[in-house]
């Protein structure tokens, strides 16, 4: 069984389809890569799974779970972490504030021991502030944790993004473009950030344009293309498949 | 009071115009309980924090949906029908006329202000818990960014409602001990101004600062009254502190007066490494 499934997944926003009975599977430790060209799904496909919009027919289900309407912070807290597209950020907070307000999920004492800073508390408290420093030194973003996120470059800015989607260990990670428009030396460390996820055991999703990056770094790649799957496979497969080329008119290199 | 708000604006980053409104449901709850059932007046604070808890969890749960400005205008109306129905309920609340004779808290002034200022401390130490615990993380996050805290499993509708009604609790028994103190009841208590007010102040004070809106709240109220002798002239009074201290301090007071302290402590440390100095070059 596939840790993530979708199946017939439809939502049309006044009558434009986004998407069109789409089926997906994700497979448990694998990094899935999905393309097709703009308007074709994908974002939409994120924003549906991580219950920010609500389907208009369909199902998806998480670890055998039905997920499908539940709210977005309910499928965070089933272990769904996500980033979004042009990495917006908690701008005005630093960097290892950030980090320590994502890992609001695994909190488990109540509101009134936080209040009266019980030692159970404090011990969670410390755990979580612990698990932030690893997680600074992981992003190799130690050198920057007191800067507010606003402040850092971009290339920063989306491996904050990352790591505020991951601090708290989700077992399936939706990256939305997390290396469009980065120089070629920072795909590769982001990649190679990834690389180190997967074999830790967290299956990972990418939306990406970055062809090179999907090529290089994906198990297997689903091309999306007016709210349908057209194709799946490995990166070979798809580089000699017909539709894709066809839906990208010669935009792969 | 003030420092209640700022949960709500600078931790949320909404704009409550209705915050008057549980100033007096707070206000006319410990006076009508504490007068018509001859009670002591703590029962009547817990009475009205509890009246305000209500009222300010259905109307949240209604109100807190709408974002900025569809949420400043609905409780703006909420202000203004709490308002109304103390004038209209006039048989209870004695309308426009207001009931005089709320019980003091204490007989003596000085044991009053005791009272208030530990009370105040109390609200310090119960907000300076909530904005330094994942709580308050939470509360920022959902202001910053509604998508991301969601995404991260916060509950973004429950965090918002939270504020509100913690908030709207500390308005209502501020409003309470401010009737019991000037020892009369009014309607005026709910009126736009005060909502207005408390913007002002928290906005002055640094928006998600601590102490900030309480030191804007104490200059705001105080530095008119001491131009008393001047009467027709103290709302002037107020407008210019409020240009000169937005043209100042446009951040907020207490950012304002952190830096201060830093910029002073470096220039004495820089003084006293100097001395040393020429102590040395001296010898």
């Amino acid at each position: 069984m596939a840790l993530l499934e979708v199946r017939g997944l439809s939502k049309n926003f006044s009558g434009l389809i986004a998407l069109d009975h789409l089926d997906l599977d994700v497979n448990e430790s694998e990094i899935l890569g999905i393309i097709g060209p703009n308007g074709a799904g994908k974002s939409t496909l994120f924003n549906v799974v991580t219950g920010y919009l609500e389907p208009a027919r369909g199902k998806v289900s998480f670890d055998g779970c039905d997920i499908t309407r539940m709210d977005p912070h309910d499928i965070a807290k089933v272990g769904i972490g996500r980033t979004f597209q042009l990495s917006t950020l908690f701008a005005k907070t630093t960097v290892s504030d950030c980090l320590l307000t994502a890992f609001h999920r695994l909190y488990q004492a109540p509101w009134w021991k936080v209040l009266l800073n019980t030692p159970a508390a404090r011990k969670e408290d410390k755990t979580a502030r612990q698990k932030v420093v690893e997680m600074l030194d992981f992003l190799e973003l130690t050198e920057h944790k007191d800067k507010l996120a606003e402040e850092l470059s971009s290339g920063f800015k989306r491996a904050l993004a990352i790591g505020i989607a991951l601090v708290s260990r989700p077992r399936l990670l939706l990256l939305d473009e997390p290396v469009t428009t980065l120089s070629p030396d920072r795909v590769e460390r982001i990649m190679e950030l990834l690389m180190k996820l997967r074999e830790a055991g967290t299956t990972i999703v990418i939306i990406e344009h970055n062809m090179k990056a999907i090529m290089d770094y994906c198990d297997r790649i689903a091309v999306l293309a007016f709210g349908k799957n057209i194709a799946e496979g490995s990166a070979q497969q798809i580089r000699g498949n017909k539709e894709v080329i066809e839906a990208y008119l010669g935009e792969m290199d | 009071m003030t420092t209640g708000y700022n949960l709500v604006l600078g931790y949320t980053g909404l704009f409550s115009f209705g915050h008057a409104g549980f100033i007096a449901i707070g206000a006319y709850s410990s006076t009508l309980l504490v007068m018509n059932y001859h009670l002591p007046w703590p029962v009547g604070l817990v009475f009205a924090g509890a009246m305000c808890a209500a009222f300010a969890l259905v109307t949240g749960v209604l109100v807190l949906r709408l974002g900025g400005v569809y949420f400043a205008f609905v409780t703006l109306g909420f202000g203004e029908i709490i308002r109304a129905l103390i004038l209209i309920l006039d048989d209870i609340t004695e309308g426009h006329f207001g009931i005089p004779g709320v019980p003091p808290l204490f007989d003596s002034l000085t044991t009053t202000y005791m009272f208030v200022f530990l009370m105040m401390m109390l609200v310090f130490f119960i907000v300076y818990r909530i904005v330094h615990s994942r709580i308050g993380r939470a509360l920022i996050a959902v202001r910053e960014n509604p998508a991301i805290a969601a995404s991260i499993g916060v509950n973004v509708a429950r965090y918002t409602l939270l504020a509100f009604v913690v908030s709207a609790v500390i308005c209502g028994v501020g409003g309470a001990m401010l009737v019991h103190y000037l020892s009369i009841c009014y309607p005026q208590l709910a009126q736009i101004l005060t909502s207005v007010d408390l913007i002002i102040f928290t906005k002055i004070g640094g928006r998600g600062t601590l102490v900030g809106p309480a030191i804007a709240a104490f200059l705001f109220t105080f530095f008119p009254e001491m131009f008393r002798f001047i009467d027709e002239w103290r709302p002037l009074i107020y407008a210019l502190t409020l240009v000169v201290v937005l043209l100042m301090a446009p951040m907020g007071l207490e950012p304002a007066i952190r830096s201060l302290i830093s910029r002073a402590v470096t220039y004495i440390k820089s003084r006293m490494f100097s001395r040393s100095k020429y102590g040395i070059t001296g010898g």
